[in-house]
């Protein structure tokens, strides 16, 4: 019995090297964070205290409303968008196996792999106006009318980030659910395939229950990713035009840096990371309870 | 088992050698160590600033100052955010070009001393170039700064060809602006750049030169009434379509492209953009956007206390760090009298020659001293924070999303916030 | 997708007369130049060691927590992971500065041991998650029959556990490799002063300074650096389909 499981020592020594690692490079600079998000703070003088006044703001600031939202709506695009797209090219290429496949997957992969600032100054030039490709095509076509100037007209702007993330991403998600495809045993298809059943059938009847743990993964992947969205705003719109197309995290970081109002911008992380805890906790249920529908 | 213990294998290799190379490398640079450094951390984005380093300070350095290793940093578009990480840890490179929150923090050197010391002072002809903030010196540049002011460029060519007269208010302006969209020509091609520092200033003067004049020295506010007036003239221009529907984002090379391909009429950008429209140089014309109706001329200059070679406080070697920098800006003076014909405030003993005719116009301007010279707001009474959020604000008119009335007020609310 | 494909390799070429067309001339010259004017050697070993350092460290500290937290009979072992949860949601801009400063104040600044465990420890929350989900999956069996054999838990995890996770080491050193080090960019630019001791990415940076006109080199650089992800994929994606389909006939 005393396989040193229950042993205190040995789960100190497998768990502490994580938690020293962790508390010294993450937490501990998070402590003046959670500190001067009670000051008026400029980043190298604390002009006083102000208690909750910073939260308040912050609660009460319509960009931060919208920064917050703009994430959001970056998340449910990749949840009801990117993801669902991944899992049905992956369907697709698992089901009709060709020498295409590692080629096809290799491209789609690429864009992942390269840096946010390349692709993003890729996009940039396809958004541009008139030279861009994307106005190119659409003269090419006849379609005009549907010019629209992508990174700055209001309607536009935050679903052509969006689909700047969600191309980048797609790949990378593929892989991974190809991965999990594969992993199925044929043993499963057998009794289907006997059956003449179709590829639709075949997909929801068999696969995709059986690949939940990897669906699960991709999902708590995009979340964490889509939340630190960052870069990409930076380089495509700056948040602009104006603060419309911000992150939440463009937001605290123009604070911080443009603005010098570390204060404000440590209420944000604080009440960021509540709300990403809350999201968190809620997609483990979420999934928790699909896992108990199956077993 | 066997691909498991192949691939621990594979890593730890590439780790041992990159590690092997990396110290051997460290090793090699260690031995050079023996002659102190000196860090210079450098404004990079265009080719102007390019070019001095690649031709003039870079192939030099190591003649002047022998005893010194001196690093060039040049982080491009990043710099002030590498500055402000730099200046909050309190280590800032020796010399770099600076910036007002430096100031702020107590972090740079007062130069006031040392430049009266050594005779660099006099050297300059005209003392604009130089510029106190509270009664002292705390950047050094060699005062070509002075001389930039905003200029709207035309294609003769366009104009002529097509009866548009050249406008001389700016009622005409607006006129033929609608003209020239009738034709399928964009009017101006701007950018948010030129936008925020210097357009808002010149309708405010061209509106009323005195109350600008107030404005800088705090004795009027942006809600007034001018301040209001050129704000509308602004969105006014915006909504006649007299600008490119992405001059929100429109990037610089294209902003310029729009210009010399032909197909924008004009180009609202200073002075120091010659060089890049260089070949369309004969058939540029150009007008004064703050004295279009005046019949005497106000200049908007640029240049601000803090724009030109800091030194920190901390440097271990601020006697040779400060001649480094005095030699980088008789250096820079160098560059702009020689190569881009233009004036600069040192004196280094060229005349210029070949001055196009917009340089030698403004040139005199500047120098005649019966001429409205004022400072640029964005640097002189806007600091950081304020400046932040003008460009905001500004990028939020000119796509509709303001009023006028709301962007002075934001404005207004903004400075008193910030003083 | 595939025109970016094409367009990355046509920026490699000398010259070209408008970003849609075909390259005119393909060219390796730049290639070659990247490699010697802008060194790009040292970035690459530079970015290397970074890379490799933190996937070893991170999973390294992360499959023994995570197995913790699974197998042994750790009571907080909730509250482990969510702990380390906590991690996913902590943007880079909140604690740059703070890092900075514990990084210069303790004398790693500029050096591959002070990059490396921070990026590890920023890993560390996916590293976990991904552990403890498959250590949970995995049939108690397996210790099992160490321990019949007489072995302690140290021993049953090298020999056992370890190898058949191999999916998940992959899995996480491609994630791991990928958006935590690679291309990380935020720490590194503001971390780093020494430019000998940057990664690609910053390099990268530096060398857009030039107005875009020289796209052939940094096309080229590009290339360069998307090339060790390339590898690493391709070379992984085959294991982990094998691994994985060897992983569910063992159950």
């Amino acid at each position: 019995m005393d396989h040193h499981t229950r042993s205190k020592i040995s789960i100190m020594i497998f768990t502490l090297p994580a938690i020293l690692l962790f508390s010294v490079f993450i937490i501990y600079p998070l402590l003046p964070t959670l500190f001067y998000s009670f000051f008026d703070y400029n980043g190298s003088i604390a002009k006083g205290f102000v208690g909750i006044e910073n939260y308040l703001e912050t609660l009460q600031d319509p960009v931060f409303w919208n920064s917050l939202s703009n994430v959001w709506r970056l998340m449910l695009a990749q949840y009801f968008l990117g993801g669902p797209l991944a899992l049905l090219l992956a369907l697709i290429l698992s089901y009709n196996s060709s020498k295409l496949n590692m080629a096809f997957k290799t491209i789609a992969f690429l864009p992942s792999i390269l840096s946010v600032t390349v692709i993003c100054l890729l996009w940039s030039m396809i958004y541009r106006a008139d030279q861009g490709l994307l106005d190119r095509l659409l003269m090419l076509v006849g379609k005009e009318d549907w010019i629209k100037t992508w990174l700055v007209d209001l309607s536009t702007v935050n679903w052509s980030i969006a689909a700047v993330i969600i191309w980048q991403y797609i790949g990378f998600n593929l892989i991974l659910f190809y991965a999990g495809i594969k992993s199925i045993p044929h043993t499963f298809y057998e009794a289907a395939k006997v059956e003449g059943a179709s590829f639709l059938q075949v997909s929801t009847k068999i696969t995709i229950p059986l690949i939940q743990e990897i669906i699960r993964f991709v999902l708590i992947l995009i979340t964490a990713g889509t939340m630190g969205t960052f870069a990409h705003i930076q380089v495509l719109t700056n948040g602009g035009p104006g603060d419309v197309s911000r992150s939440v995290v463009f937001h605290l970081y123009f604070k911080a840096f443009q603005l010098f109002d570390f204060g404000g911008a440590n209420s944000i992380t604080v009440i960021f990371a509540i709300q990403g805890f809350i999201i968190f906790a809620l997609i483990s249920r979420f999934i928790a309870r699909e896992r108990i529908e199956y077993t | 088992m066997k691909i498991y213990k192949k691939l621990l294998l594979l890593f730890v290799s590439m780790l041992i050698i990159s590690n092997l190379y990396a110290s051997g490398v460290n090793e090699d640079e260690s031995d050079e160590g023996s002659r102190p450094k000196l860090k210079v951390f450098l404004l990079s984005e265009d080719s102007n600033r390019l070019t001095l380093h690649q031709d003039y300070y870079a192939p030099q350095v190591a003649e002047q100052f022998p005893g010194f290793d001196v690093e060039f940093e040049l982080p491009g578009n990043a710099y002030v955010q590498k500055l402000k990480i730099y200046n909050a840890g309190g280590d800032l490179p020796d010399v770099f070009w600076g910036m007002d929150f430096v100031v702020e923090s107590g972090n740079a050197l007062e130069l006031t001393d040392y430049i009266m010391n050594d005779g660099f002072y006099n050297k300059f002809k005209n003392k604009n170039g130089l510029i106190e903030y509270k009664n002292n010196y705390y950047s050094i540049s060699p005062g070509q700064d002075a001389y930039f002011t905003s200029v709207l460029w035309y294609r003769k060519s366009i104009l002529k060809d097509n009866d548009i007269p050249v406008p001389t208010s700016f009622e005409e302006l607006l006129e033929v602006s609608d003209k020239l969209n009738e034709l399928g020509i964009i009017p101006i091609s701007n950018q948010s750049w030129p936008l925020t520092h210097f357009m808002y200033q010149d309708l405010i003067a061209y509106e009323d030169p005195e109350f600008m004049r107030d404005l800088l020295s705090g004795n009027a506010k942006f809600t007034d009434g001018p301040g209001l007036e050129a704000a509308k003239k602004l969105q006014e221009l915006v909504q006649r379509n007299t600008f490119s529907r992405d001059v929100a984002v429109i990037d610089h090379q294209s902003h310029v492209d729009l210009f010399t391909s032909g197909k924008a009429a004009m180009l609202y950008h200073p002075l120091w953009i010659q060089a890049a429209i260089a070949e369309v140089s004969d058939d540029v014309g150009f007008i004064d956007l703050a004295s279009m109706s005046q019949d005497s001329d106000i200049l908007t200059g640029w240049g601000s206390p803090f724009n030109g070679f800091m030194i920190s406080k901390n440097s271990k070697y601020k006697d040779e760090a400060i001649q480094l920098a005095e030699w980088m800006v008789s250096q820079d003076a160098d560059y702009w009298t020689k190569e881009q014909n233009m004036p600069v405030s040192y004196d280094n003993g060229v005349a210029i020659e070949g001055m196009s005719e917009a340089t030698e116009s403004y040139s005199k301007l500047f120098e005649n001293s019966s001429v409205m010279t004022l400072p640029n707001m964005t640097q002189v009474l806007f600091n950081e924070a304020v400046r932040a959020m003008n460009e905001i604000n500004i990028s939020k008119l000119i796509t509709g999303q303001i009023s006028a009335d709301e962007y002075v007020e934001e404005l207004q609310k903004s400075i008193e916030e910030n003083s | 997708m595939i025109w970016i494909v094409l367009t990355s390799f046509k920026n490699a070429s000398e010259v070209y007369s408008s970003p849609f067309g075909l390259p005119q001339q393909w060219s390796f010259s730049n290639y070659i130049d990247s490699v010697k004017i802008l060194g790009l050697t040292r970035y690459i070993i530079n970015s290397f060691t970074y890379t490799v350092g933190t996937v070893i460290l991170s999973i390294g500290t992360g499959s023994l927590f995570a197995y913790a937290a699974a197998r042994m009979n750790w009571k907080r072992g909730t509250w482990g992971i969510q702990f380390f949860q906590t991690g996913l949601v902590i943007p880079v801009y909140t604690i740059i500065i703070s890092l900075y400063i514990l990084l210069r104040d303790s004398g790693l600044k500029n050096t591959f041991p002070g990059l490396i465990f921070v990026y590890s420890a920023s890993a560390l929350p996916i590293t976990i998650m991904i552990f403890y989900g498959f250590f949970r999956s995995l049939p108690f069996e397996l210790e099992e029959s160490a321990f019949i054999d007489g072995a302690n838990i140290f021993q049953a995890f090298l020999r056992i556990i370890l190898p058949v996770s191999i999916p998940a080491i992959i899995t996480t050193s491609i994630v791991v490799f990928m958006n935590y080090s690679w291309n990380e960019f935020p720490i590194a630019f503001i971390t780093i002063d020494d430019q000998y001791m940057r990664s690609l990415p910053i390099a990268m940076t530096y060398f857009t300074t030039l107005r875009g006109t020289e796209w052939g080199l940094l096309g080229a650089t590009m290339v360069i650096s998307s090339l060790p992800p390339i590898i690493l994929y391709l070379f992984a994606s085959e294991k982990i389909e094998n691994a994985l389909t060897t992983a569910s006939v063992l159950k």
